[in-house]
């Protein structure tokens, strides 16, 4: 195919993609070296509410012959991102932080003996590590498990057990968390059942079962998309290959393990990038199950700092160290597609 | 039958909203000067504003078309379309006053004065409605809230126990009940989820001790002092009479459990009580009342802060400013007041209290402070939010977390300004 | 294939009705209780049986327009998988076909925008649209997550048209077809399996999006995850029923999808990404 068709036919794709994601994330990363912040100033005021009039000092921003308050913008280059990551920060305008609140410093590099608090991003990092980590092996296992017994269970029975298998992967996962979130809350059906047994477990309680939950709806939720993908891939093994086999007299277990999983081999692999790019955005169920609390993810941590710390900077620099961290974790798949495509597919 | 209040209410409003075809349309026929148009309002999902969205999208008078968009995510929409540089996407906003506080302080805010003096008459205003920053209104109040105490009567009635004043009777009281009262296994019920609820605990109940959360007249943290401690102290032996799963608690766990019988006494909004006595929802119609939240100390304060709810209008909206503004008082109005009276506790005069209200006026009588209005609080109260966590579970000493939270506020203050 | 032995497919049939009564169960306990009052859903303790009330169901659907949103839902979805496939399908045959880098740098380059937080794009968003006064359009929505699916789609397009030997269009070409003549020749054997499986996923995505398409339009079109969420966020018992009840009539349309198309996709994925 000439250049001048392959522009023509990607040229919207293209551009969608370009203008809607690119230019966002080009924003965004030049919005993450700057500091922007409005010109303040210190003001005494009477406010009136509907509890009675008060003196106030406060600070109130400066405003400009617009009418508009004044922005102040600085270059802090890679400020934003140490601070993210905990290696120091962007310095304040004028003077470092006085003396009452210095030397108890968060992740400031500071030497004082004090409990170090991770910052939150290393603390996202790390739990999308063990999200990560936990998920996969089960979602494998789980979906290739799956796709062998509805493989061979029987035509009639295929479609029902398809359908009701996938039901965790389509489900809007707002409504997927909270589901999960009734089932293990308080006197929910979960505790409910395991009390009857004896057992006593407050799920949102402590580190290990809120992290649990996490991990118990990841592995709901994309068994389904492993199970469908492998089941596809059981449909195409080559019937030669494990006919040949068998008249060698390998048994179901050896043609499982060196003619069935190797073809699947590049599936396996396929949904295990889809799903560690996934986990970085994972979002409703730390939020639903848990609030947060022992938990957290990248996604979450971005979103807060948009919200709560009203700073879209920092929320910049985070998400440009998530891109940068996923582009390097997709590093073996650049490279295996690069020599794909320089071989012609 | 003697049907509960609320119902007797809900079947009025029920009736009354049947009717508001005909009668809205002889509210809204008072609009003067109506620019026909768009009209596009934002505010938070509860049942109060469902009411009032309601009356401003009923104003279809002169080609008006009104919008409100209740959404969860109304705060960051409301600070996100206020601070643009053009047209804002929303020419209203109802805004609680911790958000109020943020934007005025950016200057984002439209002066209303003249229109509340030209339509003052018309629509009753009132001046405990009028937020005012050096005379200037720049917005209007139409309901208060608090956190306030509820407890369940008959249990306390039961065993003999006096309504808490303070939070070691609270405690002293929930020792009781877990011990003597087979119905309850954790007595104690409060919103202590990470983030913006335990944040709001330990600022109630650190304004109870009497701190100050910055030094006087400056944006430099206080709040790891003393107070601050045994603010969070107080929290962590709350913890030992509630549910283990506090950390994930929000006002519906709380509701839940209240309503359930499970839980007998905790801090929970005001508007929240009334649906202690809904059939539909709660298993214990009838037995909850409501007082004053508990000072931190005997002789202190009540340990809660009042909070107002109001509509605002940006600098930069897109339709016309009179034509907004009449909308909204159009919804605002006594007859919008007297058909949801019970869904709120109302700013009006003419609001005619309920018991569910009754625990915001005495926390205001014992001295309950309003929510600090600094616009770098917010900041500080993230912070607190992301450690509280770790002290309840004791992962780090009190004093520690303070001591990282102050520092990371001061990195968030001087990063947006305040500190310089 | 050889026949397992009877006890075998019994054991099978075992495994499988575990694992599916276990998925299923959220779903079917929050369907369960979408039939019960707030106090009787969320009892302490569990009431297995409660009286059964349909009022979330019509208060959620007639009084709070639930109607409404399900239409916004349709046209979103509609506009967003109709635009995604015929999009990604020229830019999945393109990059089948072109042997330069360019084409490996716009997949990889995909590949790293799919894994954008989408929170962190909204600002930008938010930006571009009021600076062009199209907030609160259909279009700009379907527009949004349209780009923000392509990723996904020329990826599993692209896969499925490699599969398809060259010499098809080529022989197209040297019969005298355009590019584009060839390039439809090409795309009827894809069709069917290709688009179906590709389509499911971005329906998937349309039809599920909650932060976009709750931040970037009011609530007139608002789609019915954002009203879901709206319902269960207000602080009423009763719109958190209500809530319940919308998370259990959104998640019916796809069952029934699913019923219907399950040996279409199945056979897609087959005949498409899976070999690729």
């Amino acid at each position: 195919m000439k250049l001048g068709s392959f522009l023509r036919f990607v040229a919207p794709s293209a551009a969608l993609m370009l203008l809607l994601m690119a230019l966002p994330l080009a924003v965004t990363f030049f919005l993450s070296v700057r500091n922007c912040a409005l010109k303040m100033e210190t003001v005494t005021v009477v406010q009136s509410s509907p509890f009675g009039q008060r003196e106030v000092t406060t600070q109130r921003a400066v405003l400009g012959p617009d009418g508009r308050p004044v922005t102040e913008c600085r270059f802090v280059g890679l400020g934003y991102f140490r601070t993210v990551l905990g290696l120091g920060g962007i310095e304040a305008g004028a003077g470092s932080p006085p003396p009452e609140a210095s030397g108890a410093g968060s992740a400031g590099g500071s030497a004082t003996a004090r409990p170090q608090r991770s910052t939150e991003f290393i603390g996202a990092l790390r739990f999308t590590m063990l999200y990560t980590l936990a998920t996969t092996p089960f979602i494998l296992l789980i979906g290739f498990a799956l796709a062998l017994a509805v493989h061979h269970v029987g035509r009639r029975w295929q479609g029902p057990y398809i359908s009701a298998a996938l039901l965790p992967f389509i489900i809007t996962p707002v409504v997927g968390a909270l589901a999960i979130k009734w089932l293990f809350r308080d006197n929910g059906l979960v505790p409910h059942v395991l009390s009857q047994f004896g057992i006593s477990v407050f799920w949102m309680a402590q580190a290990w079962s809120a992290q649990l939950l996490i991990i118990v709806y990841g592995i709901w939720h994309v068994v389904p998309f492993a199970f469908i993908v492998l089941y596809a891939g059981l449909q195409s093994v080559p019937q030669d290959s494990l006919e040949a086999a068998r008249i060698d007299g390998a048994s179901a277990w050896q043609r499982l393990v060196y003619v069935t999983v190797p073809h699947l081999a590049p599936l396996f692999v396929f949904i295990t990038m889809i799903h560690v790019m996934d986990a970085y955005r994972v979002f409703e169920p730390v939020v639903v199950l848990t609030q947060g609390a022992f938990t957290t993810s990248v996604q979450v941590l971005t979103y807060y700092t948009l919200l709560d710390e009203q700073n879209p900077y920092k929320a910049s620099a985070a998400a440009v160290l998530t891109t940068a961290g996923i582009a390097v974790l997709l590093l073996p798949l650049l490279v295996k597609t690069w020599k794909e495509h320089r071989r012609g597919d | 039958m003697n049907r509960p209040p609320l119902r007797r209410a809900l079947l009025a409003t029920a009736t009354a909203l049947a009717l508001v075809p005909t009668l809205s349309q002889a509210k809204c026929d008072r609009l003067t000067q109506v620019k026909a148009g768009e009209i596009n309002i934002v505010g938070n999902s509860f049942p109060a504003l469902q009411h009032i969205a309601k009356e401003m999208e009923s104003c279809t008078q002169g080609g008006l078309k009104v919008q409100f968009k209740m959404t969860p995510r109304a705060r960051e929409e409301t600070e996100q379309a206020f601070a643009s540089q053009g047209r804002s996407p929303f020419d209203a906003a109802v805004v609680s006053m911790g958000v109020y506080a943020n934007l005025e302080s950016r200057g984002q805010l439209q002066p209303m004065t003249d229109l509340v003096n030209k339509y003052r008459t018309r629509y009753k205003l009132e001046e405990s409605m009028l937020v005012r920053v050096n005379g200037e209104v720049l917005a209007l109040a139409f309901m208060q809230n608090a956190q306030n105490l509820f407890y369940r009567k008959d249990l306390f009635d039961k065993h003999g126990l006096k309504v808490p004043t303070t939070y070691p009777e609270m405690l002293a009281a929930a020792r009781v009940l877990k011990e003597k009262e087979p119905s309850i296994e954790f007595p104690i019920a409060q919103t202590f989820a990470k983030g913006w609820d335990s944040a709001t605990e330990f600022a109630n109940i650190f304004a109870g001790f009497g701190g100050r959360f910055f030094k006087p007249g400056s944006a430099q943290p206080d709040f790891n002092s003393d107070a601050g401690v045994k603010a969070l102290e107080m929290m962590k032996a709350m913890t030992a009479f509630m549910t283990p799963n506090y950390l994930a608690s929000n006002s519906d766990d709380v509701m839940n459990q209240f309503q359930q019988g499970k839980a007998a006494m905790g801090v929970l909004w005001a508007t929240r009580a009334a649906r202690m006595d809904d059939p539909a929802a709660s298993k214990i119609v009838g037995r909850m009342a409501f007082a004053a939240a508990p000072a931190a100390v005997a002789g202190g304060p009540s340990a809660t802060h009042l909070w107002w709810d109001g509509v605002v209008m940006p600098k930069s909206l897109g339709a016309d400013r009179e034509t907004v503004f009449q909308v909204l008082m159009e919804a605002l109005d006594e007859e919008t007041m007297s058909k949801g009276n019970d869904l709120t506790i109302w700013v009006r005069s003419a609001y005619k209290p309920t018991r569910f209200g009754s625990g915001v006026s005495a926390s205001a009588k014992a001295g309950a402070p309003i929510w600090p209005m600094q616009p770098f609080f917010s900041l500080a109260h993230g912070e607190i939010g992301k450690i509280i966590p770790d002290v309840l579970t004791g992962a780090m000493s009190p004093k520690a977390a303070l001591d990282a939270a102050a520092a990371a506020y001061v990195k968030a203050a001087a990063e947006k300004g305040f500190i310089r | 294939m050889k026949r397992p032995k009877r006890a075998a497919v019994a054991l099978l049939h075992a495994a499988l009705l575990a694992w599916t009564l276990l998925a299923c169960l959220p779903i079917v306990w929050t369907a369960v209780i979408s039939l019960r009052q707030y106090v009787d859903a969320f009892s302490v303790p569990i009431r297995w049986l409660a009286p059964l009330t349909l009022e979330n169901y019509t208060r959620l659907w007639f009084e709070q327009g639930f109607h409404r949103n399900f239409t916004n839902t349709v046209i979103v979805t509609v506009g967003t998988v109709t635009i995604s496939l015929t999009v990604g399908c020229l830019a999945g045959y393109a990059l089948s076909r072109y042997r330069g880098s360019l084409g490996f740098w716009l997949l990889i380059g995909a590949l790293v925008f799919r894994s954008l937080p989408h929170s962190t794009l909204l600002p930008s968003f938010y930006v571009m649209f009021d600076a062009l006064g199209i907030r609160n359009e259909y279009l700009t929505l379907i527009v949004v997550l349209v780009a923000i699916n392509q990723p996904f789609t020329i990826w599993m397009l692209r896969a499925f048209f490699v599969n398809i030997p060259q010499e098809l269009d080529e022989a197209a070409m040297v019969d005298g077809c355009t590019r584009f003549q060839a390039f439809r020749r090409v795309i009827i054997p894809v069709m069917w399996p290709g688009v179906v499986t590709t389509g499911l996923f971005s329906f998937l995505l349309a039809y599920n999006d909650f932060l976009l398409s709750s931040s970037l339009v009011n609530a007139d079109k608002m789609t019915m995850p954002a009203a879901i969420a709206n319902a269960i966020a207000a602080e009423s018992e009763a719109f958190l029923m209500q809530g319940v009840a919308g998370a259990v009539s959104i998640t019916v349309p796809l069952v029934i999808l699913v019923l219907i198309f399950q040996k279409q996709i199945v056979s897609g994925l087959t005949q498409g990404a899976v070999k690729g």
